[in-house]
């Protein structure tokens, strides 16, 4: 067996300094299945986006076949015979399935008749064991069943090198199976095959060879039949075993009973984006001075629980609780007054206002609530001090106070972010991935930030990263597809969240 | 019948509106607005008419006014797409930039010339383009693998552009065409509903109601030119309005404008209830 | 730049080169233009500044043309047509007043338009442009008119404004808009739903109130703008196919100062001057709709050297 690709050397620097690939040197031989395994952060998803076209490495070569290959775009890699299956694959909402595949195909330098595609993707679907409507449109495909349809893609194309990011996110056992036997028959054919993955029994089931990442660096390249769990857990985690993570001062190891509860979400019902149910009678209760988290893949209804809770969103059934009063046709004017602070997903946009500078941005988060500020008439001086203290409690690096928060790292936004809600002593905390995308130091700062503050009031954190949930929660609810799948208290049954996010 | 008369001249007078529709609902299909649309169509006017008393024929002049509206259109494309000015503000620059530049052209003399009787054969092929093109564009954006390209560009800028797609270039191209149709439509006012004369103001606003209704078309080409269609039958049953209403004359202008309001009105809460029908992202 | 290029396309105009250099020298250095510059320069100020708010909340509104027209009808109304005969004390600041509060009327009609049905506010406030120069020609040529002619009435010399006064009131008028952004907490609202509406509404900032409001603003400013018209030079009305301008003129004045009250002072003098000019070129033939051309023109000019000069440093 020769070698298909080689990578050589490759590295990519994220912008605010993240290494996502240290000088990672690997092979895919032709007609084999490798498995990229490695935790959340490693550097995987990173790695396949480069070879995709989709991330450009600051060095590093790479060897397609022989020949140099430097993909310069996504639709270059397509047509030298690449092809990536992303984690969350986006589509045009407008279209039908059946004209987004025309699409990509005709990206790829393929054509094909309206019929002949019709009649392979009948076949194909088959084969994998699912159904697909080509006339469906866009908009309502579930995230499984958007990957389905980049799965068949990627067959319709007959890639010479098929990556597969996560593909069993949502997917079922049975259709597992029928995805490695699907697999097996595509190597056998000569292709080879990138499996990325985080889930170590996959990878040992599906791969003839097992890559290891950790912290952007290959650690370890193993023969299937030569290795077991232990060793390549090891090798995931480093010498600390088990998920230890980062070493959490823990502030809240003796926990005092919840009392009455300081949100309650009931039998919830929520609309998504384009009229479709992202949220299904999800039930829910936090009590004082407790952490609770929500875990579980992306797109499985989280943004809409969040946006319902914040009163961004109103739900189709159910009601919101909050501190006894309930609150579901309020506006987020008066659960903001109430004592909800908030923590959404992106900076910019959602948190902060971009081109605003940053006593700004501090001082209209705290008009409705403080009139230290001013009523009509905003007080700056006061507001800047407040903004002051604000920056301090994090120790937020900002060339000035009237700086435009535009100017800001990441990292800085967040703790700007973080420090402003706390400063607002809040009755709970809502937040949606607080740690996504920081380097290790703020990451930290954030969590043990919040768990602090919980102390005096309470937090729900949801979020994909379920370490970080592991870390600071007293209890986790698994979401998926909408619906709870699971509540688990303290201490946590790991392997158990992990088959209920799974679906 | 009255009625039927009305609708034959409806169709007449709607030719530039419904093209100048068709050209923008192109351009917004791409993802983007040029509210220059008026001034585009004005500016033809007056360059036609231009041309065509230098010259002496009508066609010259047709030709020159599609180019009129398409330089003006080149103006947006390489501002917005090429310098990513913002778009609103551009495209009110366009429609005020044409206005004033039509009554340049005109204060040099040229105002009025040779034009294009009804009935002719340039005339009917012009009326015959406002429904030949909606079919065909139907055909072209639903049924061809250009159209789902631009369609999908439209939807998701970003989605597009990550999976390779050519935003900028087809965004030139829509850009560049909507320019060239508005441009016809005011070389059509021009020569074939006001006799060959050109006169400040002589677009009447209706460039923007053209913009209005590819709203109310909801972006399909077939919907667009029945909207732009009934527009048009608005303004020609002035004098019908006026009489039934017991409105006096000078007054009953104003319909088309506060119908295109009440429509765009009824078609948002319509359109609020039933989010499966996606429009595209322009604005 | 965008200037020069505008003076050489004018020059093809049966004014000539020479025409437009005579002008341009007579208008900047002779002072009865400066007087008139200084006259027109208000309702274009008042205009800008309510706009620069509405701006900065993103609510793209282009109504003013119809706001100051509507401002100016119920101004000569007032004045002349009302039946009450007022002292000019009085009269003034009333018709000011009411010339705002209608123009505010029809703004917040817009705002209402896109806050509870989600209609786009330029074409909506467009529309309603044209609606109310329709009005203005009927009333001129029809239940107004006096004499052979489609003229009104005439502003009684009593009631007339002179150009001191009017800048006067455009002056305040950018100071409170000035004082709304940066003093008030809801101008800091304003400025935060306009680059990122989903911030404001996720804070409790209130969306609606936000629009609403600065519709409310935009068409009162306008609206003085339009008394202030009347008053000062317009005197009264009549038919027209094309509307004044003035109103759009504050649009592009608006965008030309970055959204700044302060600096649509300034602005506006530059642009009333171009039109100053544009007039005293009418008589050997420059079309006056040219003038609003040119100052668009200049606007995109500008907007482009500032986009070209951000890449380069």
């Amino acid at each position: 067996m020769d070698t298909f690709l080689s990578i050589r050397g490759v590295r990519v620097v994220y912008p605010g300094g993240i290494i996502a690939n240290d000088d990672v040197s690997l092979d895919v031989r032709r007609g084999e299945i490798l498995a990229l395994l490695g935790e959340n952060g490693a550097g995987k998803t990173t790695l396949i986006k480069v070879i995709a076209g989709l991330v450009k490495p600051g060095s590093g070569e790479l060897v397609l076949d022989g020949v140099r290959f430097k993909p310069s775009s996504y639709r270059d890699a397509l047509r030298n015979g690449v092809y990536m299956v992303p984690q969350m694959p986006r589509f045009f909402d407008g279209l039908t399935v059946f004209e987004d595949i025309l699409l990509t195909l005709r990206i790829a330098g393929r054509g094909i008749s309206g019929r002949d595609l019709r009649r392979k993707v009948d076949e194909l679907a088959g084969r994998l064991g699912f159904k697909v409507d080509l006339d469906s449109y866009c908009w309502s495909l579930s995230m499984g069943e958007k990957q389905r349809v980049e799965l068949l893609k990627a067959l319709l194309l007959d890639s010479k090198l098929l990556m597969l990011d996560e593909p069993t996110t949502h997917m079922a056992s049975h259709e597992f199976r029928l995805l490695r036997e699907m697999l097996r028959g595509l190597a056998s054919e000569g292709k080879s095959i990138i499996f990325v993955t985080h889930k170590v029994r996959e990878a040992l089931d599906i791969a003839d060879r097992i890559a290891v990442m950790r912290k952007g660096r290959v650690v370890g390249v193993f023969k299937g039949e030569e290795v077991d769990e232990d060793i390549l857990i090891k090798h995931m985690f480093g010498e600390s075993n088990g998920l230890a993570g980062l070493a959490l001062e823990t502030y809240k190891s003796l926990q005092s009973p919840a009392g009455k509860p300081i949100l309650e979400v009931l039998d919830l019902w929520v609309r998504g984006a384009y009229g479709q149910i992202a949220v299904k009678g999800v039930t829910m209760v936090v009590g004082r001075g407790e952490i609770v988290g929500v875990a579980g893949l992306a797109g499985n209804g989280q943004r809409e629980l969040f946006e319902a809770i914040i009163g961004l969103r109103k739900p189709a059934r159910g009601r919101i609780i909050l501190d006894g009063e309930d609150v579901t046709d309020r506006s987020p004017a008066h659960r903001v007054r109430k004592g909800l602070a908030i923590i959404p997903e992106e900076r910019l946009g959602w948190g902060l206002a971009p081109g605003l500078s940053v006593v700004e941005n501090v001082a209209f988060s705290l008009l409705p609530v403080n009139s230290i500020i001013g009523g009509f008439l905003v007080d700056w001086r006061k507001a800047r001090g407040v903004a002051e203290e604000v920056v301090a409690m994090t120790n937020v690096k900002i060339p000035s106070l009237d700086a435009s928060v535009d100017s800001l790292s990441g990292g800085n936004m967040q703790r700007l972010m973080v420090a402003r809600e706390l400063y607002k002593k809040p009755k709970l905390i809502i937040a949606m991935n607080p740690t996504g995308g920081l380097d290790l130091q703020t990451a930290r700062l954030v969590k043990s930030m919040i768990v602090a503050s919980s102390r005096s009031s309470a937090a729900l954190i949801i979020s994909e990263d379920l370490e970080e949930l592991l870390e600071v929660s007293d209890r986790i609810y698994v979401m998926s597809s909408g619906v709870v799948k699971g509540v688990f208290e303290k201490p946590f049954n790991v392997d158990a969240i992990a088959r209920a996010m799974a679906g | 019948m009255v009625l039927a008369d009305f609708m034959a001249t409806a169709l007449i007078w709607g030719v530039p509106i419904i093209l100048a529709a068709l050209g923008e609902m192109l351009v917004e299909r791409s993802g983007r607005v040029n509210l220059g649309v008026d001034g585009m169509m004005a500016f033809s006017a007056a360059v036609s008419v231009a041309v065509a008393s230098i010259t002496g024929s009508p066609i010259p002049g047709l030709i020159a006014g599609g180019l009129a509206g398409l330089a003006l259109s080149t103006i947006y494309t390489i501002t917005v797409v090429g310098l990513k000015l913002d778009q609103i503000v551009v495209g009110l620059i366009i429609a005020l930039t044409g206005l004033g530049l039509a009554d340049l052209v005109a204060s040099t003399g040229h105002k009025i010339g040779p034009y294009i009787p009804y009935g002719s054969m340039l005339h009917n092929i012009l009326v015959a383009m406002t429904v030949i093109l909606p079919i065909a564009l139907w055909i072209i954006l639903y049924r061809t693998p250009y159209g789902v390209e631009l369609r999908a560009i439209g939807y998701d800028e970003s989605i597009a552009r990550e999976r390779g797609l050519r935003v900028d270039l087809v965004r030139a191209i829509t850009i560049s065409t909507g320019g060239l149709m508005a441009g016809v439509a005011g070389a059509y006012m021009a020569f074939v509903l006001y006799n060959g004369r050109y006169f400040s103001g002589i677009t009447g606003g209706w460039g923007w109601l053209a913009i209005g209704s590819v709203i109310l078309g909801y972006w399909h080409p077939v919907g667009v030119a029945l909207a732009a269609y009934a527009v048009s039958l608005l303004i020609v049953t002035r004098p019908l309005i006026a009489s039934e209403l017991g409105l006096p004359p000078t007054i009953v202008p104003i319909t088309p404008y506060i119908a295109v309001v009440i429509a765009l009105t009824i078609v948002s809460i319509v359109t609020r209830r039933k989010p499966s029908l996606i429009p595209p992202k322009p604005l | 730049m965008g200037f020069t290029l505008a003076l050489i396309l004018g020059s093809i105009s049966p004014a000539g080169f020479r025409g437009i250099l005579d002008s341009l020298v007579w208008v900047y250095t002779n002072p009865v233009p400066q007087v008139f510059t200084l006259t027109l320069l208000s309702p274009i100020a008042c205009v800008a500044v309510g706009l620069t708010v509405a701006y900065r909340a993103g609510f793209i509104t282009v109504g003013s043309e119809g706001q100051i027209l509507l401002g100016a009808i119920v101004t000569l109304w007032l004045v002349e047509y009302s039946g009450l005969n007022l002292n000019p004390q009085v009269a003034i600041p009333i018709s000011i007043l009411l010339g705002g509060f209608t123009g505010a009327l029809l703004g917040l009609i817009v705002g209402v338009l896109r806050v509870y049905f989600n209609v786009n506010e330029i074409l909506a406030s467009l529309m309603l442009n044209y609606v109310i120069l329709y009005v203005s020609n009927h009333l001129a040529s029809g239940p107004w008119r006096v004499g052979p002619f489609a003229i009104t009435k005439s502003v009684g010399e009593e009631y007339r404004l002179g150009p001191l006064v009017m800048v006067f009131v455009a002056v305040v008028l950018a100071f409170l808009c000035w004082f709304l952004l940066t003093r008030s907490s809801l101008g800091l609202a304003i400025k935060v739903y306009g680059r990122a509406p989903r911030v404001a509404e996720t804070y409790g900032l209130n969306p609606k109130a936000i629009v609403l409001s600065v519709a409310l603003l935009s068409g009162f400013t306008s609206g003085v703008g339009g008394a202030l018209m009347m008053l000062g030079f317009q005197h009264s009305l009549s038919p027209m196919s094309v509307s004044p301008g003035y109103g759009y003129m504050g649009v592009l004045v608006s965008w030309l100062s970055s959204n700044n009250p302060l600096v649509v002072l300034p602005a506006s003098w530059f642009f009333s001057s171009i039109l100053v000019l544009g007039r005293s070129l009418q008589a050997s033939g420059l079309p006056i709709g040219y003038v609003l051309a040119v100052q668009a023109v200049i606007v995109l000019s500008v907007m482009i050297a500032r986009r070209l000069s951000g890449r380069w440093w």
